[in-house]
């Protein structure tokens, strides 16, 4: 079966529902990537699916981020509605408490798309500064994992891309900041070697597979560890991990 | 005798200041002979002459009526071959495109050797200059630069090193290090570098469409006509710069540099098109130039945050004299990109024509602690119909995040890593005419502005000035015939200061700590 029937068939049998899940997260993330790099409307009508259904059942959280936002370009009031209250549950200003992976994982990417298509930019420094703040409380330079964990670390990467990837780079003193957190990381995060559930090995190639995509990582360098590794994942067979992987560039 | 200085010489023109109290044109016309032999009429203080022969001594002659006004004897620089594009397969059709040939002859242009464009249309790509060439773009020599984006080249803002530990930052866009279309003629890493001539680079914005969602970035950021980067011992002289598609020149991380008689123009509403925008260099002179531009005439930079925070490169020792600045928003700015600091500024001796602002400084918090603004010196400016002459705005709400209360706030906020700082600003022997408000200066409430000193400064409120808004800040109200407006400034120094035709007070201070006036 090629790539995309593969993938089509996967989102036919996972249709969108009204709670939120970390496979959900996977399936919406990998829907984002197939949408940009082939503007197949299948692919949007998905995330919207997952927007519908989550504002039916009230069940909106900033984890949906990317479902809620990819919407809100349809223009429908109904989006900016959720968006909004999302936001006004979480307050504007990200708490200082906001450390953990999960928090973070959770958190900023909305904070940042918020800011970046709704709240005129006006905050987007503090959705860094909290990045920074969490990487100065949690990170080791000496075992080059986050929370002294490559699952959170994986977390905190693809946090990190996800926000650098919304953020405008004519913020450069933020996007930037936020680049410089990612390459550290994931360079401590490479020193440990493939991990060993599939998930976290998933989430950590997708996050390099981001950094390539976005130029904040020399390609030359990191795309044949990235190949060679989403090999050896493919034959750990893993369906959750395997809807992240195949929207490796070039695969759709 | 009139007072004569040789600023520049190459090895076939040379440029000459006869300074008989004229701003950017002599007081009077004045008749040259090289050699004894007619060399044409100087009517600008800064004057340049083109046509002679390198290694060669000459003895220059002015001549006021049939008075010997001055003389100076200098000999031209040596020179080794002369490479003529034409010789290269350059057409000057201005259809064919020339780029090739041009591109060519400059790259293999020897040391000291000198590349001649001649009379014609030449259309053309980006150009990247090489070190110790002299380009000559001859009298009736015309660059068009390329209309189609999509056969631009793109410089990169930052490019990771190999080994990751640093970045080559080839590309830039108001302050920050992004991808960019290369200029119309680029320097990187070149020194001892002269583009001369009468000749013309016509940018062709009113022909493309870097005008149109110019504030989009479609590829990368628009090209500037110039572009110096890491470049040093680079003088341009005598060029005319038309239709840039966004700023003109941009000197970048650069140092020694002279600009001297060139004439940059663009329309009116053409945006963001800037005349001399110097980014972190050091040891600028900039003479007997013309502005008359959709932006500002002058815009000092140093960076935003990041690159100013990173390479802590101020604008230092820049002098600009015997300069015209026309139709533009301000006649020069400092700011608001000017995280590496700006200082050492001297200004004197210029005419500012139609512009907003006369001198017009603009910072805002978040700009940081490198962002130091000093020692900028106006002596002997002329300003007619200039809306404010003076403008120091540390509140500006450019940026996205620009409205914001941090940014905005009238209340005192923590002295931090992010907080900028405006120094000794000097004005001497200024005239203005025709104004709205006489000026502005608006400090930070936590770092007030240090001082701001004048003296023989005489200011004339408009009969039929326009209403405007001095500062681009919340809460600065369109005024008109209004005197000087300070607030949050440590120390105002006023010395035979007079401002005629406005209502209310010739001073009015807020939160000024001393005000010292004779």
């Amino acid at each position: 079966m090629d790539c995309k029937a593969w993938f089509m068939e996967y989102l036919d049998a996972h249709a969108p529902c009204g709670m939120w899940t970390a496979e959900a997260d996977c399936a919406v993330r990998a829907c984002g990537a197939a949408y940009r790099l082939t503007g197949d409307a299948a692919y949007l009508a998905y995330m919207t699916g997952w927007a519908d259904a989550l504002i039916a059942e009230e069940k909106c959280v900033p984890g949906c981020w990317r479902a809620l936002f990819a919407a809100l370009a349809t223009g429908e009031e109904k989006y900016r509605a959720a968006i909004e209250a999302v936001m006004a549950g979480l307050g504007r200003q990200p708490s200082e408490s906001v450390l953990s992976a999960d928090a973070l994982y959770d958190e900023l990417p909305f904070r940042m798309a918020y800011e970046m298509k709704l709240g005129g930019m006006e905050k987007v420094g503090l959705a860094a500064a909290a990045f920074c703040r969490a990487h100065e409380a949690n990170w080791n330079g000496e075992t080059g994992l986050f929370a002294g964990d490559l699952r959170q670390t994986a977390k905190v990467l693809l946090a990190l891309t996800d926000a650098i990837d919304v953020c405008a780079d004519q913020l450069y003193e933020h996007w930037r900041a936020m680049v410089d957190l990612y390459r550290e990381e994931l360079r401590g995060a490479l020193r440990h070697g493939a991990a060993a559930d599939t998930e976290t090995e998933a989430m950590l190639l997708r996050a390099l597979q981001c950094g390539v995509e976005m130029g904040l990582i020399d390609p030359e360098r990191y795309l044949p560890l990235l190949q060679k590794r989403a090999e050896a994942l493919e034959a750990a067979g893993c369906r959750n991990a395997a809807a992240m992987l195949m929207v490796k560039g070039g695969a759709l | 005798m009139l007072a004569m200085k040789m600023l520049f010489i190459s090895g076939r023109s040379c440029t000459v200041e006869l300074a008989d109290g004229g701003l950017y044109e002599t007081k009077r016309p004045y008749r040259l002979t090289l050699n004894g032999e007619e060399a044409g009429t100087a009517e600008t203080v800064v004057h340049s002459v083109y046509g002679l022969w390198p290694d060669t001594e000459y003895t220059l002659q002015v001549w006021d009526g049939g008075e010997e006004a001055g003389r100076l004897t200098f000999r031209t620089e040596a020179e080794t071959f002369t490479l003529n594009v034409r010789r290269f397969g350059a057409v000057g059709d201005g259809v064919h495109d020339d780029t090739p040939a041009i591109q060519a002859a400059i790259n293999v242009c020897p040391k000291q050797g000198r590349v001649l464009i001649p009379a014609g249309a030449y259309r053309v790509l980006p150009l990247f200059m090489k070190s110790h060439t002299r380009v000559e773009l001859h009298k009736g020599a015309t660059l068009l630069l390329e209309t189609d984006r999509s056969r631009f080249p793109i410089l990169p803002g930052m490019t990771r090193s190999t080994d990751e530990t640093c970045d080559l930052n080839l590309g830039s866009w108001e302050g920050n290090p992004l991808d960019m279309f290369a200029a119309f003629i680029s320097g990187n890493g070149v020194e001892d570098v002269v583009l001369y001539g009468e000749g013309v680079l016509d940018g062709q914005g009113d022909q493309a469409d870097w005008w149109v969602n110019h504030r989009t970035m479609r590829g990368a950021w628009r090209p500037r006509m110039l572009f110096l980067n890491d470049c040093e011992n680079v003088t341009v002289q005598g060029v005319s710069f038309r239709n840039s598609p966004a700023w003109n020149l941009q000197p970048y991380f650069s140092r020694n540099l002279k600009f001297l008689n060139i004439h940059v123009t663009a329309p009116a509403d053409s945006p963001n098109t800037d005349g001399f925008d110097p980014e972190s260099c050091d040891g600028i002179l900039l003479a007997g130039a013309h502005f008359s531009t959709g932006d500002d005439c002058i815009a000092i930079k140093a960076g935003k945050l990041y690159m100013g925070a990173t390479y802590k490169t101020p604008t230092s020792n820049m002098e600009v004299s015997h300069c015209l600045m026309e139709n533009g928003h301000g006649g020069m700015t400092c700011g608001s990109e000017m995280a590496g600091g700006v200082n050492h500024v001297y200004l004197h001796d210029c005419l500012m024509r139609n512009t907003d602002r006369g001198l017009r400084i603009k910072t805002r918090r978040g700009r940081g602690k490198q962002g130091v603004i000093d020692e900028i010196v106006f002596e002997n400016v002329l300003m007619e119909n200039v809306g404010t002459p003076y403008v120091v705005n540390c509140l500006y709400f450019c940026d996205p995040d620009g409205r914001t209360e941090y940014v905005q706030s009238r209340e005192k906020q923590p002295v931090d890593d992010r907080t900028p700082r405006i120094g000794r600003i000097a004005f001497r022997d200024v005239t203005a005419t025709g104004v709205a408000c006489a000026g502005y200066f608006l400090g930070l409430p936590e770092r007030p502005i240090e001082c701001v000193e004048m003296q023989n400064v005489h200011i004339t409120c408009g009969e039929n000035a326009q209403p405007m808004s001095p500062a681009m800040a919340n809460g600065v109200p369109r005024v008109n015939r209004k005197g000087l407006v300070a607030i949050n400034v440590d120390r105002v120094v006023m010395r035979n200061v007079t401002i005629d035709g406005q209502e209310g007070d010739m001073l009015e201070c807020e939160n000024v700590r001393e005000v010292d006036r004779q």
